[in-house]
């Protein structure tokens, strides 16, 4: 099988730290893979950098998506390859409105994959559907892009806006943290409505609770910029169970 | 340093472009004389005068200006489907030939120069009643200065239900064009207005632009200013006074689409209870552009409310002066008083000078103001890329959701197309 995306020595600095230092994934159409690791260990720093965000700079290694070279794309032509980020905190953007920020991305991904735009009916009807997936209300969906939602309303938009576009892989970066466990079991069945043999989705968690909810075909640990362990789901309950302490033992050795 | 004559031999050198023997003021001699002292005595503009230390004036002084040519055609209009009344002036001159009043029920309109032919009292009674011609350089040159200009009349309880378009343009090389209008509301009149300056590119240009507006008592009125002046070596100065009798509303944006150097001064008193007042503005400066928006609202009697909110962008090496002056005197209890002033910073070079001043000599009364001067939100581009925006439509869709809560304020929708509104 053709992996989805392979992410090959990649190593990523931000005001001169180097934060990634040469790390390997590799992820098939259709897995679930789950990243753990201790706070500062460059986990968000890995989803910026797939996202393209330019504060961090890559300086080494190469990410191959689906095909093309990700690392040479912006970060919008990475979503119109399919590409998503759910952000761990959503940025609140006054004066734009959830929906029309939609219909202005949905356009420019069908115009870029030249498929048929959506009918303004057809957009309203996938609102209504996907919004219901994540039982965010109808109100939400017409104010400003996460002004003053709550926390967990935040992270339901950010899965209502992955239902809309529909990406190949989507990478959710701590979605479940804060999130209380009625909250947390409406973002994994949005996830796992989704999941599907050709989509893949990159979890990043602190807690093995979500791992309950949305299964993982596997389970890595990054350390200090690098994967240092990998293994099944079962990695994760060992995880939650016995912290990081012993992997940082293990590495010291 | 240069010495007291030197800058005196400059003023006088200014001025004396401007000496015209068909100025309005030469019929109101008691407004003349008060403008010759307030010219010999008011220094010009520097770095030391408060309401000036942002702007420099220096360009205009040197510059030898000379009346444009009043009868040339016009053609750029940005309201080409206008079908109410339209009011012309070319150079400061009313245009009869191009200005089209529709006849309305109470609405009546001339130029200042047949109102004073015509309405002497009512000219006499309002003309310089309300400027700061004593006080301020450029309102006494002005006064002197100005032939002509517009007298809008909207009599008692008249509720005109079309718009007045004002178009104001400015044409030629070296020239300045003054003029000086009235607008009178009468008891319960209401009247809605945009009024348009504009001026070419490769033209140099100066305009002095003055109008006094009375809201009597009751009376709505609603006035949306577009500025529109596309050459490099423009100057435009606009000035606008207003007063307010009671339970009536004024309500003024400005939107300055483009303009090398502008300065507006907007300045209302309230002196009736149960006032309303808003002032709202916007600019969108690249280049080496300068904008200067100085207002000022005055607060003299209880229960009123007034709402100020002028945001802005500064792209390049522009430059942009916020004065807000909000008094709310002794007597003005339960006054509501909000200002707000926003402004992006997009580039390294360009500068924002942001003055709140509220002076409050009320204590039972509710007044705040804020000032905000930052940098583009680079986290929401990141945002609305990450989502397939691209990078430009991102930004453009920034801009637009920062600069709407002001344009949302604005009245005519044909004033909204202008900044390329859809849907
Ligand atoms: N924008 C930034 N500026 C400076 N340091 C950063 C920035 N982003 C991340 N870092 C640093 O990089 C390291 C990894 O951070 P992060 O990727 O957020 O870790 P995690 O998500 O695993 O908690 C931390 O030491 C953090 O302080
Ligand atoms: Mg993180």
């Amino acid at each position: 099988m053709k992996p989805l995306l392979s992410i090959n020595k990649l190593q990523a600095e931000v005001e001169g730290h180097e934060i990634l230092k040469g790390l390997n994934l590799t992820i098939n159409p259709g897995e679930v893979h789950a990243i753990m690791g201790p706070n500062g260990s460059g986990k968000s720093t890995l989803a910026s950098v797939l996202a393209g965000n330019e504060d961090y700079e890559v300086t080494g290694g190469s990410v191959d998506f689906d095909g093309v070279d990700l690392l040479d794309m912006d970060a919008s032509e990475r979503a119109k390859e399919g590409l998503f980020l759910a952000f761990q905190y959503p940025v609140e953007i006054p004066g734009v409105s959830n929906i029309n920020f939609l219909r202005a991305a949905l356009k420019e991904i069908h115009e870029y994959k030249k498929i048929d735009q959506l009918t303004a009916k057809e957009f309203l009807a996938k609102v209504k559907e996907k919004s219901a997936l994540v039982e965010l209300d109808g109100k939400l969906t017409n104010r400003s892009v996460n002004e003053g939602f709550s926390g967990g309303e935040k992270k339901r938009n950010e899965i209502f806006q992955m239902a809309m576009l529909e990406p190949k892989m989507a990478i959710l970066d701590e979605t479940d943290s804060g999130l209380d466990i009625d909250a947390l079991r409406i973002v994994a069945q949005g996830v796992n409505a989704m999941r599907s043999p050709e989509r893949s989705f990159l979890l990043i968690t602190h807690y093995q609770r979500l791992l309950d909810y949305i299964v993982p075909d596997f389970v890595h640990v990054l350390y200090k910029g690098q994967i240092v362990k990998s293994g099944p789901k079962e990695l994760a309950l060992e995880l939650e169970e016995k912290g990081y302490d012993w992997i940082k033992e293990e590495m010291a050795i | 340093m240069e010495t007291t004559t030197v800058k005196d031999h400059k003023k006088g050198a200014f001025l004396e472009r401007f000496s015209n023997a068909d100025a309005l003021v030469n019929q109101l001699p008691k407004l003349q004389e008060e403008a010759k002292i307030a010219l010999e005595q008011i220094e010009l503009p520097n770095r030391r005068t408060e309401s000036w230390k942002y702007t420099r004036v220096n360009k205009i002084i040197k510059q030898e200006w000379h009346a444009g040519d009043s009868s040339i055609d016009i053609d750029k209009s940005l309201f080409l489907n206008w079908n109410a009344s339209r009011i012309v002036l070319v150079n400061g001159l009313y245009r009869d030939d191009l200005s089209n009043i529709m006849a309305e029920d109470g609405l009546s309109v001339s130029s200042m120069k047949s109102a004073l032919a015509q309405q002497r009292d009512l000219i006499h009674s309002h003309c310089g009643s309300l400027s700061a011609h004593k006080e301020d350089l450029f309102e006494a040159h002005n006064l002197v200065s100005a032939e002509d200009g517009f007298c809008l009349l909207v009599g008692k309880n008249a509720l005109l239900k079309e718009s007045v378009l004002v178009e104001n343009y400015i044409s030629g090389n070296d020239v300045a064009a003054i003029n000086r209008n009235l607008i009178i509301l009468e008891k319960g009149a209401q009247l809605n207005m945009i009024v348009a300056n504009y001026s070419d590119e490769n033209e140099v240009i100066f305009s002095n632009d003055l109008s006094e507006v009375f809201v009597g008592e009751n009376a709505q009125f609603t006035c949306d200013l577009v500025q529109n002046h596309l050459g490099q070596e423009q100057f435009a100065i606009n000035t606008i006074w207003a007063n307010q009798e009671r339970n009536s509303r004024f309500t003024l944006s400005t939107s300055t689409l483009k303009g090398n150097w502008v300065r507006n001064n907007v300045n209302v008193r309230v002196s009736g209870e149960n006032c309303e007042t808003n002032l709202f503005g916007t600019y969108q400066l690249r280049g080496k552009q300068h904008v200067d928006n100085h207002t000022m609202i005055d607060h003299k009697v209880p229960h009123c409310e007034s709402n100020e909110h002028y945001k802005g962008i500064l792209y390049d090496q522009s430059t942009g002066v916020f004065n807000g002056k909000v008094f709310v005197r002794q007597d003005a209890q339960k006054t509501n008083a909000f200002q707000q002033n926003a402004n992006i910073v997009m580039s390294d070079e360009a500068h924002m000078n942001s003055k709140p001043e509220l002076e409050i000599y009320a204590d039972d009364v509710k007044c705040s103001h804020g000032s905000t001067t930052g940098q583009f939100d680079e986290e929401a581009v990141f945002y609305l890329m990450a989502r397939g925006i691209s990078e430009q439509n991102s930004r453009e869709l920034l801009v637009k959701a920062f600069i709407g809560e002001v344009l949302e304020k604005i009245h005519h929708p044909e004033v909204k197309a202008l900044f390329g509104e859809e849907e």
